[in-house]
C-alpha cells in the first residue's frame, strides 16, 4: 500500500514536473540540468553544460564559468602590448573539477556572444583550453 | 479522501521541484560595485551586472560601451564615487563585445585615465536581471 502511494506520488510529481517545464508556454524547451566533465586517461577532456540548468540544477555543487581578461599597454617603441587570459571551470555533482586556461585571443573570441543562460562547452588537454563551443537556443531554460 | 491525497502529492511534487529547481551553487556575496582608486589616479572598478540590477540600492552601477570611436567604461560605487575610463583599442573592445546581461565585469584604468584591462565573467553562478 506504502508503495502504491509513493508511486502515484512519483507519478504525479512527474506530471507536476511536466506541467512546470510546459506550463502555458509554447515554445520548445529544454536544457542540460547537469554540468558533465569528461577527463581522459591521457589528460584531455572536456566539460559541458549550460549555464541556466546548471543554477537551476538539483545539486549544490554544480558550477559553470569562464572569465576572460583582456590587458592592452603601450611599449616603448609606442606599440599596443595586448595580453589575453581565459580561464574556465566546471565543476559536476559529483565534485568532480575539470579547469583550464589559455592566453590565446581566438580561444577568447570564441566566448564571444555566450550570454546569461547559453551552452558551454571547453575541451581542454593537460591544464591548457583547446577548444569552447558556445551554442545559443530560444529552447535553453533561463536561469531561476 | 482519494483526490485529497492526490491533491497534497501534486502539491509535494510541485514543491519538489520548485525546491530543488534552485539547488545549483550561486555567487553568495552581494555583487556589488566595489571602485578602487589608486595614489597616482589609477584604479579597478568591478560589479556583477545582474546583482547590481536586483540589489536595493540606488547610486551603483556599472557599465561599458563600445564604438568606432573605442570603449568608454564607468561605475560609480554606492557610496557615491564615480570612475570612468576610455580607450581606442580595438582588442579592449572585443572584451566590451563580450559582455552579457548578468555577466561580472572588471575594468583597470592608469594615471591618464586610459583603461587597460577589460575583464568579462559568465557563470552559472550570476544572477540574471529580474524585473
Amino acid at each position: 500500500m506504502k508503495l502504491s502511494i509513493h508511486a502515484t506520488r512519483m507519478g504525479l510529481a512527474v506530471v507536476a514536473a511536466a506541467l512546470c517545464a510546459t506550463g502555458a508556454l509554447a515554445g520548445a524547451r529544454y536544457g542540460l540540468p547537469s554540468v558533465t566533465v569528461v577527463k581522459n586517461a591521457d589528460g584531455s577532456g572536456r566539460a559541458y553544460g549550460t549555464l541556466g540548468g546548471t543554477r537551476n540544477s538539483a545539486f549544490p555543487s554544480e558550477k559553470l564559468s569562464c572569465t576572460v581578461s583582456r590587458t592592452s599597454s603601450v611599449n616603448l617603441a609606442g606599440s599596443e602590448v595586448k595580453t589575453t587570459a581565459v580561464v574556465c571551470t566546471a565543476t559536476d555533482k559529483n565534485r568532480v573539477t575539470a579547469t583550464c586556461v589559455s592566453n590565446k585571443e581566438e580561444i577568447a573570441d570564441l566566448l564571444n556572444g555566450l550570454s546569461n543562460d547559453g551552452l558551454l562547452e571547453f575541451s581542454f588537454t593537460g591544464a591548457t583550453c583547446m577548444s569552447i563551443y558556445v551554442y545559443e537556443s530560444s529552447s535553453l531554460e533561463r536561469k531561476r | 479522501m482519494k483526490i485529497k491525497n492526490s491533491m497534497a502529492a501534486l502539491a509535494l511534487g510541485a514543491a519538489l521541484i520548485m525546491g530543488t529547481a534552485f539547488a545549483g551553487s550561486k555567487f553568495t556575496g552581494n555583487g556589488s560595485v566595489v571602485v578602487t582608486r589608486n595614489a597616482d589616479g589609477s584604479g579597478t572598478a568591478s560589479g556583477y551586472l545582474g546583482h547590481v540590477y536586483n540589489a536595493p540600492t540606488t547610486l551603483e552601477f556599472i557599465a561599458c560601451q563600445k564604438s568606432n570611436f573605442g570603449i568608454y567604461c564607468q561605475a560609480k560605487s554606492e557610496a557615491n564615487v564615480h570612475v570612468a575610463c576610455s580607450s581606442n583599442s580595438a582588442f579592449l573592445a572585443n572584451g566590451v563585445g563580450s559582455l552579457s546581461a548578468d555577466a561580472r565585469l572588471t575594468f583597470k584604468w592608469d594615471a591618464a585615465g586610459k583603461c587597460t584591462n577589460i575583464q568579462v565573467a559568465h557563470s552559472s553562478e550570476f544572477q540574471d536581471k529580474q524585473g
